[in-house]
């Protein structure tokens, strides 16, 4: 499924709030939260990683993995959860705003 | 902190840091991952460094590179359109340069639209533009629609400079201006140190003070902010510095950029006598109109004529443009200096298009390879593109060195003209250099990349399709034409205008003014009384004439441009004839009854101001002098300057008028020598009277009748300028434009060649079509100057329009540059072994 416009940013925002990750356990984590509904394109993802540490919103420091590999893993900094917070807020008023205008769909309608 | 990480990213150390950290983490990831679950890495890669938002200025510098090394593959054609350019920019630059300063100045105070000049306009509707200092006084005292009112006697005395007391060496000669507070006041200006002069001074008695302009307080100063209250001599005498003005000062009280600027403001007192000339100048009251002020001027006017019994009539202009009656005066002028200008700039540009036309054409092929070879076309034209902007960009820092030099080259020459060399480096200037580089180039090159472009690629990667078609061909020998025409046309004319001397309508031709040459002798801080300085000339004079080379020498005073206190050797040194009445003689004494020698403009106007009837004999009558003494006029000479705007002049003798020591005396010797044998010459005879004497500032009689005609010397000094830069771009030009065409031709000629042409053929072959082009285009060159000429001739008279000699050389001088831009590169391409060229195929 494409995503919306502008809701990758929002998504690994997201997913960072739960842990420091790295970009490939980013897009497997968004890809599982998800049931594996939005399949997020690394090609788009990393880019994305980039624009948000360059806007200070997440911060990368390489550590060592659990599989004893080392790996760059991204965490969120106080600025992006202040702007996650924001977001999520915004994004909860905006699917409440859709899921009234499109409610059920009324009986005999195809 | 975004902003700050964005541009650390420019740093290459920084660059090359993030892109090892992002090729480690990419290839880290790729371990973890799935084989092909993350796709392309290097799209990754480039798509996360467009996150910088550089990846534009990266194209660009590739873009340019690969631009620069196209330069750098062929030489010729980047100095040839590098020279092309920075002449055709850097000489409009500089035109335009001379223009505004010229005729639209900026002044630079406050409220300049309300800062306006007060001319007078004589009795033939004339504009004098000069003010007597009564008219001045009268102006000040009666006017009630200006604020303030200042005036500014420009004729001041050159004063020999001293720092550390009187007599003692000056450091240099400083031409003075009296200055009165209603100036300061008017401009508004703040002052760089210190005040303006203010009404205080202006009082008898009040202390010496001065105020010196930004350039003496540099040149003199090193711009010492310490300088106020300290001592400077003047003529011996102390004076105490008050203030510095800015050059915004100066270029609002300076009714024409000519004349040379004072380098110290002095307060107005006794030292100006109501006949002088003034320049007047003043600030609009509050709620009146510059209409108003004229309607004010003009009644005031119209009282000082009723008291007077004479004409006198007034306007007011405004300051920051030029008056209307100079504009309708030089509009002739400046229209043929303008369109000279634009046809040397397109000139310019119709070398440079012939050139970037060719060159793209022959690339044609590279292009094609290129875009078959999945170059995006776009891309292609965006490098075509860089190459020019790296060629205007030459372009631009070589018409900055151009104008350098044409500046310093102009401050040699005798006119005083307003220095630009500063000018350029205004940023209004640069920015307008840099913007026309970049227009000129782009423009001119974008037509033939696109076309280029819009080419099939099979039909321009199939052989043979070097040779350019025939309407591109057309097109481009109708180039050279029109080069050629628009180049002898310059040629032409400059020549026909430099050959009738624009001296002759200043100086009447019938007067020979060369051989003249003019020194000073500074009398200032030596011992002579007014006396012992008679005695002097009296031993100097026949020392001179008995010098072997001198034919007869003559002291004169100039005072007031319309007053000359000459001896009695003046007028026959200058071989003047007296048309009415006598010349001076040994009789004219400061005992015996004051007398005059007037010009025939002087007797016009005494007509026009019913001092005399017409047909009356003006010998014998007398005329009043500010002093109320009556004065007699002994004789009548021609006008010495040209017809269109005589001058009244007086001639007095000088040892009637001189009363006390003259600090500077000009000694004018008529000698066949050289300039520097009649200065060394002048030295010696000075120093073996008086080793004390300083002799300076030798100059030619006509160099002198220069200094003192402007602006119209310097607006045609202005035309020859254009002209001279025309002359340079033709020749670079047409060898260019000619050379690249024929270059271009190279496997025409080696075909010939194999087929067993000779090679002197085509080297025919290729002058014969090249002078088809040059005498079709000298043909239209010519047919266009007889235009010029005659509209010339209509309107500022007296040219020889059919000037047969000028007409031939520069024709013959075009013929001959341009068949050499044809011979060469000719004889070049018959050289060329015909295998290697069909090799190419």
């Amino acid at each position: 499924m494409d995503l919306l416009q502008g809701t990758l940013d929002m998504l690994v925002l997201r997913t960072l709030v739960l842990g420091p990750l790295h970009g490939y356990g980013i897009a497997k984590a968004i890809g599982s939260s998800s049931n594996d509904v939005l399949d997020i394109e690394f090609g788009s993802l990393y880019p994305a990683l980039k624009r948000l540490e360059l806007k200070g919103w997440i911060d990368s420091k390489w550590e060592t993995s659990e599989h004893n590999r080392r790996a760059k893993y991204y965490r969120l900094t106080a600025e992006g959860k202040k702007q996650l917070r924001e977001q999520h807020s915004q994004w909860a008023e905006f699917v409440s705003a859709i899921g009234r205008v499109m409610g059920p769909l009324p009986k005999g309608s195809k | 902190m975004s902003l700050w990480r964005r541009l650390k990213y420019l740093l290459p150390s920084y660059r090359r840091a993030e892109e090892r950290d992002m090729q480690e983490e990419l290839d880290s990831l790729k371990e973890l991952a799935a084989p092909g679950e993350l796709g392309s890495l290097a799209v990754v890669a480039e798509n996360a460094r467009e996150t910088w938002g550089w990846t534009w200025l990266e194209q660009f510098i590739r873009d340019t590179r690969i631009g620069a090394r196209s330069l750098l593959r062929s030489p010729g054609f980047t100095v040839l359109a590098t020279l092309i350019l920075s002449i055709g920019i850097g000489a409009m630059v500089t035109v335009v340069a001379y223009f505004n300063s010229i005729f639209f100045k900026a002044l630079h105070i406050p409220d300049a639209a309300r800062f306006v000049r007060i001319y007078t306009i004589d009795g033939l509707a004339r504009p004098v533009g000069e003010i007597t200092y009564s008219t001045y006084l009268a102006f000040q005292d009666r006017n009630r629609s200006l604020q303030e009112i200042g005036m500014l006697a420009p004729f001041g005395k050159q004063f020999p400079l001293r720092l550390t007391g009187p007599r003692t060496l000056p450091i240099d000669i400083v031409p003075s201006a009296i200055v009165s507070n209603g100036l300061f006041k008017a401009t508004r200006v703040g002052m760089l140190l210190g005040r303006g002069i203010e009404a205080p001074d202006e009082k008898t008695g009040a202390p010496n003070v001065v105020v010196l302009n930004e350039e003496a307080w540099r040149r003199y100063f090193s711009k010492d902010r310490g300088i106020l209250e300290r001592i400077i001599y003047l003529d011996n005498t102390p004076y105490t510095i008050v203030g510095v003005a800015p050059k915004s000062f100066e270029n609002a009280v300076a009714l024409f950029p000519g004349r040379p600027s004072p380098k110290v403001f002095m307060p107005v007192r006794d030292n100006v006598k109501a006949g002088d000339l003034v320049d007047v100048a003043g600030r609009l009251a509050d709620g009146v109109a510059r209409t108003e002020a004229v309607a004010d001027f003009g009644r005031i006017a119209a009282q000082l004529s009723a008291e007077k019994n004479s004409i006198i009539r007034a306007t007011v202009e405004r300051a920051d443009i030029p008056p209307s009656w100079l504009v309708a005066d030089l509009a002739v002028l400046v229209s043929f200096f303008l369109v000279v200008v634009f046809t040397v700039l397109l000139i310019a540009c119709d070398d440079i298009a012939i050139m970037l036309f060719a060159r793209i054409m022959a690339r044609q092929r590279e292009m094609g390879i290129r875009v078959a070879l999945g170059g995006r076309r776009s891309q292609l034209v965006w490098q075509l593109l860089a190459e020019h902007i790296l060629l205007s960009i030459l372009g631009g820092a070589g018409a900055m060195i151009f104008i350098l030099l044409v500046s310093r080259l102009i401050e040699r020459v005798p006119i005083m003209l307003p220095d630009i060399s500063r000018a350029i480096f205004e940023w209004r200037m640069l920015t307008f250099t840099i913007l026309t580089s970049l227009a000129t180039t782009l423009f001119l090159a974008l037509k033939p990349a696109l076309e280029c472009l819009r080419h099939d690629i099979v039909d321009s990667l199939s052989p043979g399709a070097k040779a350019p078609n025939r309407r591109h061909g057309r097109v481009r020998s109708n180039l050279v034409v029109g080069q050629i025409a628009a180049c002898t046309a310059l040629l032409v004319t400059a020549a026909v205008l430099f050959r009738s001397d624009p001296l002759r309508y200043w100086w009447d031709p019938i007067f020979k003014t060369e051989h003249l040459w003019l020194s000073d002798i500074n009398f200032v801080g030596t011992i002579y009384n007014r006396d012992s300085q008679f005695e002097f000339y009296r031993r100097l004079l026949p020392r001179l004439s008995s010098e072997p080379g001198i034919q007869s020498a003559s002291v004169i005073s100039v005072g007031a441009p319309n007053l000359v206190a000459i001896d009695e050797a003046y007028l026959p040194t200058l071989q003047v004839p007296v048309v009415a009445g006598r010349s001076f003689n040994e009789h004219d004494g400061p005992n015996s009854p004051p007398v005059v020698i007037v010009n025939a403009e002087m007797v016009e106007r005494m007509i026009l101001q019913k001092e005399l009837s017409r047909g009356d004999n003006p010998v014998g009558r007398r005329i009043g002098s500010a002093k109320g003494t009556e004065i007699e006029i002994v004789g009548v000479v021609p006008n010495l300057f040209g017809s269109s705007r005589p001058i009244p002049i007086s001639y007095r003798p000088l040892s009637q008028t001189q009363k006390a020591v003259s600090n500077t005396v000009t000694v004018m010797v008529k000698s066949s020598l050289a300039a520097s044998a009649v200065q060394r010459i002048m030295q010696n005879s000075v120093s073996a009277l008086d080793s004390s004497l300083l002799v300076y500032n030798g100059r030619s009689f006509d160099d002198q009748q220069k200094r003192e005609m402007p602006p119209f010397g310097t607006v045609e000094f202005a035309i020859g300028m254009p002209g001279l830069f025309a002359l340079l771009l033709g020749i670079v030009g047409t060898y260019g434009t000619v050379a690249t065409l024929v270059a271009q031709r190279r496997r025409e000629v080696g075909i010939r060649i194999a087929l067993g042409a000779h090679p002197s053929m085509a080297v025919r072959l290729l002058l014969a079509e090249g002078f088809k082009s040059i005498s079709l285009g000298i043909g239209l060159g010519i047919a266009v100057v007889v235009i010029i000429l005659l509209w010339l001739n209509r309107n500022m008279g007296d040219l020889r329009v059919f000037d047969a000699p000028a007409f031939v050389t520069m024709a013959l001088l075009v013929m001959a540059t341009a068949g050499m831009a044809c011979y060469i590169p000719a004889k070049q391409a018959s050289l060329v072994d015909p295998m290697v060229v069909l090799r190419d195929d």
